[in-house]
């Protein structure tokens, strides 16, 4: 029998058993037969709802009395006289006129009690036991291993969580080199002592639910095995099986060749390299306040920032307010020897910007100090010297944001890729030939159903694409039709300097205070976790009433002998 | 000992406990054979036979005694026995009037002795792991709650046994010290049943109503040196110390547990180990917002009655106003700050609806003490009025009171299971769930039968 019929049998028994109760209470309002009736429904229906021994006895009996007073009032306070056409017996002498039907109500509801688990214990015994349908077998869980631990890996673990809530149907796991997401819209303000490095940041486990994390990196991928070998942060190598396996391993700097640039250069890619970036140049700051020799003390406070895209630009930028800013601290440090120089190869910097945008940026730029060398190439790099295409620079200070490439982990794959290294697929993210195996963000080359051309590198996509292939990825598990990846960009948002930014959005320009504004409120709404997003606005506020961070906090020599 | 040999022991004790207790009635004067030693030992066998096998303690004890008794009178000499041998109907009020001397008869003496007779026994026999129990916290910590509580009775101008022999000093004194001692009694009793605000709340309640038949009821005519008078007229007269009791119950059940969470932080777990996935103000901010929509909710609900009854040009009176557009939006206000306040109070404390409909009616009976009784006369400026006539007026809004509370209690719930299943993926979120539900046994629904039966019946029959 249907457990839910036996609960109801099994309910309107034991209210008839106690009807009388009601019958000689609530009934003389009523009449005997609509008490009746009423004791059978109400007691079928309490009983529906769980299986009445599962509560202990005596619980179930005071629980069930209890509800006698709001049955009592909506019974034969509101509903018998509204049935009679009169008004509910809300005054104190209609009320206590209806007592008795409160102390039968109570009664009877704990006679129910009484009566419901008694009747399901000899049911029980006797007949047979609550019929609990045995669920079916479940086939084994489908193992989803997504691969990075960015913007593009991160967002599609959320998205299969979100898509797969509780379901045992998959097993997700992610793999990431940091146990944290770096949110990379605001690197430059940590380089540039604006924020604090750990508030962009987003722990991986807090922020995902039931998602393993494997801190590690990933070393190798066997796709006729599906295996990907782990290394593991501390200790061996980890073999992880996988059905499904994302890429989402991002890109690395690409320094294009240049030996003596990925020595002597600061890389712009993780928290480390702006925590690295901070730190040195308050360094050069407090040697030159001590340097006797002004060519040395102008090499010392000589930035230059190779490349003119939204990295380069937003810490050109950057680093242009926190060193002028520094300048107060520092008052053996001339102002006029103070130098932040951007380089770049094209004729004008931000190509994502429509041209006007893109000057009016540089404009801005250059009256709050930054020097620019256009159309100049970073050709070599020591430790006191840049080498560009039209001449040298003395500094000791150069970061590279000129050029980046897929992980090249993805060409010994043994996949297709494009010229820049980055996995192909087809528009539903599925790597091209294989059917187990998808690729996004910046490790991969995307075609967009909705322009026809190849998804650009950016963290705006990224996002999107994640959403996109989590969507597919539940259509294979569960059986459903793939969708090909479309999206429309909004736009571009580039801060160029403090109060001072440039956004292009749908077709529209905006600039100065108004496009910074938007550029602090879209990316604190992009921020993950209303935690980072406090922090975050905190450090915001303090900067407004104090100046920026000069103290040099972070250790990062290793450790000789630990065991980090 | 087996097993069985205990349980038949335990239906001994008990049915002696119980007839014990109906034959004091009897001798004071209360009921007669039947519905006094005869009855008493009844209830005890069936009341042996229903927590059979259940380990509970003395305050568990005590509260399951009560709701039991008020149930095995209503049952018994209010409906069986009334209808049987006077020839009366089933619980007629007039019947019921006469009987509530018995009543308080049932519960001081077969009641209480009883639930905590077996919960002693109960205790006794226990061989299991069982929560940790601290002497000194429960009288020191439950001292002071009772001590702080007992200013309520400065507002009715009495003290709790006045008057009492000797002068004002020694009067004040003796009225201390037998707030101190209610309050480590309570905190003897119920340290391992109570958790959190918001249930806390419903043991002092209780605590509080079984105190004034212990008090005012029983211990202070005693005092004056004169006999026991449980009579309709002499509870109908004490129904303002009632309220004074109830209060006093509240405060003490929250002074309780604030108190509590102070000594412990102190000399027990200053830093829980039990780290939650959301942080305390993420938890306590998702607490209010649902209780607000909760409140909403029930607001909504109880207006229907407000708006029948007339009653919300009243409520405008508390903003200047007089209209009943600004009742209701008065009246929705102070739904919402309470139904966040229960947020506040029992968040995570009722693990499904029937639980929290429990509590909610019990809330909203508080509330109908607290509001109707109290600080809406206050604010109108009115002298409030606790006698058993200013509780019949406010009669109307109790049914609506208890609407409230329920449909708040329904609401905030469904929103707790419907965070929890979206919550459900974090293995993490299930630990702090089993972590933190109430273990079987709880005697929390006897308490709602309790509270709610005496709170709801003494307003009808004794007005």
């Amino acid at each position: 029998m249907h457990r839910f019929l036996r609960r109801a049998l099994l309910g309107a028994l034991s209210g008839l058993l106690a009807s009388p109760i009601l019958s000689l209470t609530v009934g003389r309002d009523t009449g005997p037969v609509p008490a009746l009736l009423l004791a059978v429904v109400v007691a079928g229906a309490l009983a529906l709802p769980r299986r009445p021994a599962g509560r202990p006895r005596p619980e179930l009996l005071m629980e069930v009395a209890a509800l006698g007073v709001p049955l009592w009032a909506l019974v034969d306070v509101v509903a018998v006289p509204l049935l009679a056409g009169d008004p509910p017996r809300w005054t104190a002498a209609a009320m206590r006129d209806a007592f008795p039907a409160l102390a039968g109500w109570m009664l009877f509801q704990a006679a129910v009690g009484l009566l419901l688990h008694l009747a399901d214990d000899l049911v029980t015994r006797w007949i047979a036991p609550e019929f609990v349908p045995v669920p079916p077998p479940r086939p084994r869980a489908q193992r989803i291993v997504i691969l990075g631990g960015g913007f593009a890996g991160v967002s599609s673990a959320e998205h299969l969580e979100h898509r797969f809530g509780a379901s045992a149907e998959v097993e997700l796991t992610l793999v990431s080199e940091t146990n944290a997401m770096l949110f990379t819209p605001m690197l430059a303000e940590v380089a540039a002592s604006s924020l604090e490095a750990a508030h962009i940041t987003s722990p991986l486990r807090t922020g995902l639910k039931r998602t393993e994390v494997v801190r590690g990196r990933v070393v190798g991928v066997d796709l006729d095995r599906k295996i990907v070998s782990v290394q593991m942060a501390v200790g061996e190598q980890r073999q992880l099986a996988y059905d499904q396996v994302v890429f989402a391993l991002g890109a690395v700097s690409n320094y294009l060749g240049m030996a003596g640039v990925e020595r002597h250069a600061f890389d712009f890619k993780s928290i480390a390299d702006a925590i690295a970036i901070r730190n040195h140049v308050i360094d050069c700051f407090e040697r030159a306040d001590g340097e006797q020799d002004p060519v040395e003390r102008r090499r010392l406070v000589t930035f230059v920032v190779a490349g003119g895209g939204f990295a380069g630009a937003e810490l050109a930028g950057g680093l242009n307010d926190f060193t002028r800013g520094m300048l107060a601290f520092y008052p053996n440090v001339p102002r006029d020897e103070l130098q932040v120089l951007l380089v770049h190869g094209g004729e004008r910097i931000l190509n994502e910007l429509s041209e006007p945008l893109a000057l009016h940026a540089q404009q801005r730029m250059t009256e709050r100090g930054v020097t620019f060398r256009l159309k100049t190439r970073l050709k070599d790099a020591t430790a006191d010297r840049v080498v560009l295409s039209d001449g040298e620079v003395a500094t000791r200070t150069v970061v590279w944001t000129a050029g980046t490439a897929p992980n090249p982990l993805l060409r010994a794959l043994g996949v297709e890729v494009d010229k820049r290294g980055a996995v192909l697929t087809d528009a539903t993210m599925r790597v091209k030939g294989r059917t187990d195996e998808w690729a996004l963000g910046d490790a991969a080359s995307i075609p967009n159903a909705a322009t026809g051309k190849t998804c650009p590198p950016t963290a705006q996509f990224a996002i999107r694409e994640a959403a996109q292939l989590a969507r597919n990825l539940q259509a294979t598990v569960r059986g459903g039709a793939l969708r090909p990846f479309r999206f429309a960009p909004l736009g571009a948002l580039c801060v160029v300097g403090h109060h001072t930014a440039c956004a292009e959005i749908k077709g529209l320009r905006f600039s100065g205070l108004l496009a910074w504004v938007m550029w602090r409120g879209i990316y604190l709404s992009k921020l993950p976790s209303l935690e980072r997003k406090v922090r975050v606005v905190v450090d915001w506020t303090i900067e407004l009433f104090f100046p920026r961070d000069i103290v040099q906090t972070i250790e990062l020599a290793p450790r000789t002998g630990s065991n980090r | 000992m087996s097993a069985a040999p205990s349980f038949v022991a335990q239906l001994g004790i008990a049915a002696l406990l119980g007839g014990l207790g109906g034959g004091v009635c009897l001798a004071l004067g209360y009921g007669d054979v039947v519905s006094g030693p005869l009855a008493g030992g009844g209830g005890g066998l069936l009341f042996a036979w229903l927590l059979r096998g259940r380990p509970i303690d003395a305050g568990e004890g005590l509260i399951w005694g009560l709701a039991f008794a008020f149930l095995w009178w209503l049952a018994l000499p209010a409906g069986l026995l009334a209808a049987w041998s006077a020839g009366a109907n089933a619980c007629e009020l007039s019947t019921v009037r006469a009987l509530v001397p018995l009543l308080i008869g049932y519960l001081v003496c077969v009641g209480a002795p009883l639930g905590l007779g077996m919960g002693v026994w109960s205790s006794w026999r226990r061989t299991g792991p069982r929560d940790a129990f601290h002497l000194p916290r429960a009288l020191v910590v439950g001292g002071l709650a009772g001590l702080a509580g007992s200013r309520v009775f400065a507002t009715v101008g009495e003290t709790m046994l006045s008057p009492l022999p000797g002068g004002d000093t020694s009067r004040l004194l003796q009225h201390l010290l037998a707030a101190a001692v209610i309050g480590a009694v309570y905190g003897l009793l119920f340290q391992r049943a109570v958790r959190g605000l918001g249930s806390c709340m419903g043991w002092g309640l209780a605590y509080g109503m079984l105190w004034w038949c212990l008090g005012p009821m029983t211990a202070v005519p005693l005092l004056r040196g004169g006999a026991i008078e449980w009579s309709v007229e002499r509870a109908a007269d004490a129904y303002g110390l009632l309220v004074a009791h109830v209060f006093f119950g509240l405060l003490l059940g929250l002074l309780y547990e604030a108190v509590d969470r102070v000594w412990q932080a102190l000399f027990v777990e200053s830093d829980p180990l039990h780290r939650e996935p959301e942080g305390i103000g993420t938890r306590f901010t998702l607490a209010l917002l649902w209780g607000a929509v909760a409140g909403i909710v029930g607001g909504l609900v109880f207006s229907l009655p407000m708006l029948d009854t007339g009653i919300l040009p009243y409520v405008a009176s508390l903003a200047g106003g007089s209209g009943e557009g600004l009742g209701f939006v008065v009246h929705l206000a102070i739904s919402t700050s309470i139904g966040m306040l229960y947020g506040a109070l029992f968040a995570r404390q009722t693990p499904d609806l029937g639980i929290a409909v429990g509590w909610g009616l019990l809330y909203g009976l508080i509330w109908w003490y607290l509001g109707q009784l109290t600080l809406f006369p206050h604010l109108l400026g009115e002298p409030f009025d606790w006698s058993i006539l200013g509780a019949s007026t406010a009669l109307p809004s109790l049914v609506g009171h208890l609407a409230y509370g329920a449909t708040t209690a329904g609401v905030f719930v469904a929103f707790e299971l419907w965070y929890g299943r979206r919550r459900a993926v974090d293995p993490r979120y299930r630990a702090r769930v089993a972590r933190a539900g109430r273990r079987g046994g709880s005697p929390a629904a006897a308490l709602w039968v309790f509270a709610l039966g005496l709170g709801v019946l003494l307003p009808i029959v004794l007005g």
